[in-house]
């Protein structure tokens, strides 16, 4: 069991909110590690396994948890070329944004997005909202055999 | 009160009068002269006709003399009022003589011209009753226009004066279709200068009454009534009582054969009236081209204005959404990051930082939650300036059921008297409405959390027949009215955060939902005895409760 349990990449440009979403992992004792991409390119560099991830050991993430708002390349043009990438598109994505703007939620679904989670103020609901996503998507849920590279 | 006069008629009145007047007095003098030089044919006009009678030569000389003075003098003219005054009686004497034969009134004319021998069976020299009442008219026109100038005064000496016209108008009318039933008929006949004369005098008192005076106001306004009125009715008259003079000369004068003489003065009339109208159409067609031009310049202006405006507002709602997306995003992260670290502190280094930090750090969470709802409240708030608001019917006893049942779930324990009435089914957002029937809702809940006994009692006014209101009362810890007007303003509170928790946004939303719904909320409350919430929507689609 312990070997399925794959990575976790958290896209997201804010310090801050990378300390705190590790934090709460940390906190509901989430065995996976993190993988943590500092803006969108970097996330597609990493999916992609080129750039500064060209050596990384092969193998799609559990779960991408992906912010809306980054530099150079946004969540939602991330979301867009994961889900259309057919070896990609399996990998479970989950928007993590502090927006409650309906435009984003409409256009995320569009794109085929499997979770939109805004991030709650107080940190305990934070802490339950990873903790919901992260025990669904990294340990729970079944993701299609590893179809690729390597 | 006056009516707005065609300015550039104001002078013409006066030129009219002058003119009429010169051609008066001299028409009079001329038929004196002849009456004393023998040649009456100068009192007449043709030879076969009767003469003016020498009374009304005087009559019209004196009557010049005073319209060339009046034209001159706009206040009160006590001479000109006492000569009007005597031709008035002048007339008046020489009617009543005529018409009951009374030998006791002294008899002017017989001492102005002894033994003129007679017209036919006509005695000459001789003034007419026609003519006798046509000066008596006309001299109570000078008098009215002599005194101190008023609205009745103006309009009367206008009718006196118009019909004295309309008697010259006719007497010549007579004399051009050779009838004189028109002038005199079996009594002293009207002669034909006298008659010219008559329509003088009476255009000339027109004139001097105005422009203003009735019945001629009419057409000297301004406006297009008086315009089409001054471009046809004289040409018009003009052409019908041509057409007939041309049948009676045809007819009378060159023997023609009357079904032919009436073709040819059809003929004329309808050449004459062609002329007419083609003259007039080209001035009301430029009237109404102008005037249509202009129309059309300033529907363009206003289009554009329009398009301008909505080009704005489009692009100042793109700035609010805009701005709304970045309170959302920028405004929430670093204070998500704040209360996140503060949460944090309390649970690693709790027992580091103390009892006492752990109180600010508790503070700290509790001051950005608070801030996040603000921000979640003044978010909704602008959304509900931007949503469309859909009319669909709602009923709203089915609404509040389905509002208490959600607001319910955070009684904490406490026990409400609901008091629930049936309510009308309106038109409106079923979204919005419930939006601000809940804020209606928590608001009563949370006001009465200090009673008790909390009753929440929700209806319609009894006194009023009209089902469209309804309010939502509680016997709560209401509000002192002086403050009424603050009550659903934005950020607006009437109670300290300590006591009654609140962002001071829902009844602003409310108030403007309702607003949106085209209708009115307002508020009547005592401090310490209750609040009672009236909203009104307009009734379209008014149904019977469910």
């Amino acid at each position: 069991m312990m070997a399925d349990l794959r990575r976790i990449l958290l896209a997201e440009d804010s310090a801050n909110d990378i300390e705190l979403t590790l934090a709460a992992l940390n906190e509901h004792h989430l065995a996976n590690q993190v993988d943590v991409a500092r803006d969108g390119e970097q996330a597609l560099d990493y999916l992609y396994r080129r750039g500064a991830h060209a050596e990384r050991s092969a193998g799609n993430p559990a779960v991408v948890l992906l912010d809306l708002k980054m530099p150079k390349v946004d969540g939602l043009e991330v979301l867009r070329q994961v889900k259309s990438d057919p070896i990609l598109k399996s990998i479970p994505v989950v928007m993590l944004t502090s927006s409650r703007e309906e435009g984003d939620l409409l256009r995320s679904y569009q794109l085929g997005v499997n979770a939109y989670v805004v991030k709650p103020v107080a940190f305990g609901d934070f802490v339950d909202a990873v903790r919901q996503l992260g025990g669904f998507w990294a340990v729970v849920n079944e993701v299609p055999p590893d179809r690729t590279r390597g | 009160m006056l009516l707005a006069l065609d300015s550039r008629l104001e002078p013409a009145g006066a030129r009219t009068c002058a003119i009429c007047a010169v051609l008066l007095g001299s028409m009079g003098t001329l038929a004196l002269a002849g009456w004393l030089s023998g040649r009456l044919v100068l009192a007449s006009g043709y030879p076969s006709l009767i003469p003016m009678a020498p009374l009304t030569a005087l009559a019209f000389i004196v009557l010049a003399l005073v319209f060339l003075r009046l034209r001159l003098k706009a206040d009160r003219d006590l001479l000109a009022a006492a000569v009007g005054a005597f031709i008035c009686a002048l007339g008046c004497v020489r009617l009543m003589a005529l018409v009951s034969a009374t030998p006791a009134l002294p008899d002017v004319e017989a001492m102005l011209v002894r033994d003129a021998g007679s017209f036919g069976g006509v005695p000459l020299a001789r003034i007419s009753p026609i003519t006798a009442a046509g000066l008596a008219l006309t001299g109570a026109a000078v008098v009215l226009l002599s005194m101190q100038r008023g609205r009745w005064r103006i309009d009367a000496a206008g009718w006196l004066s118009a019909t004295v016209a309309l008697t010259g108008c006719v007497v010549l009318l007579g004399y051009a279709y050779g009838t004189p039933l028109l002038y005199g008929g079996s009594v002293i006949p009207v002669a034909l200068p006298s008659g010219f004369g008559l329509l003088l005098a009476g255009v000339a008192t027109l004139g001097l009454a105005g422009p203003d005076a009735r019945p001629i106001r009419v057409f000297c306004q301004h406006g297009a009534r008086a315009r089409l009125l001054r471009a046809f009715l004289p040409g018009t008259m003009a052409t019908v009582l041509v057409a007939g003079a041309a049948v009676h000369l045809l007819v009378y004068g060159f023997k023609v054969n009357p079904a032919l003489a009436a073709a040819l003065a059809a003929l004329a009339a309808a050449g004459l009236a062609a002329i007419v109208v083609w003259r007039n159409a080209g001035v009301v067609g430029l009237v109404i081209d102008r005037a249509e031009e202009t129309l059309t310049r300033a529907r363009d202006e206003l289009e554009t204005a329009v398009a301008v405006r909505t080009a704005e507002l489009a692009r100042i709602n793109e700035e609010l959404e805009a701005f709304a997306s970045s309170v959302s995003h920028d405004l929430r992260a670093p204070l998500r990051h704040m209360t996140g670290f503060a949460e944090l502190l309390e649970r690693s280094c709790g027992e580091e930082v103390g009892p006492q930090g752990l109180n600010y750090t508790r503070q700290i969470v509790a001051a950005g939650g608070r801030m996040s709802r603000l921000i979640d409240d003044l978010l909704a708030f602008a959304r509900t300036a931007q949503a469309p608001v859909r009319s669909e019917p709602v009923d709203l006893s089915t609404l509040v059921r389905e509002v208490i049942a959600d607001t319910s779930r955070d009684l904490h324990g406490r026990t409400i008297e609901w008091q629930l009435e049936a309510l009308p089914v309106v038109s409106g957002d079923r979204a919005l409405l419930r939006q601000a029937l809940t804020n209606l809702i928590a608001n009563a809940i949370k006001y009465t959390r200090t009673r008790d006994r909390a009753r929440i009692h929700i209806g319609t006014p009894t006194a009023a027949d009209d089902e469209r209101v309804f309010y939502v009362r509680d016997n709560g810890v209401g509000f002192d009215m002086t403050y009424a007007g603050k009550l659903f303003g934005v950020f607006q509170r009437l109670h300290r955060d300590e006591q009654f928790e609140g962002t001071g946004i829902g009844l602003a939303n409310v108030r403007r939902i309702i607003q949106r719904h085209g209708g009115r909320v307002w508020a009547e409350a005592a401090l310490d005895r209750g609040a009672t919430f009236f909203v009104s929507l307009p009734s379209r689609e008014r149904t019977q409760p469910a």
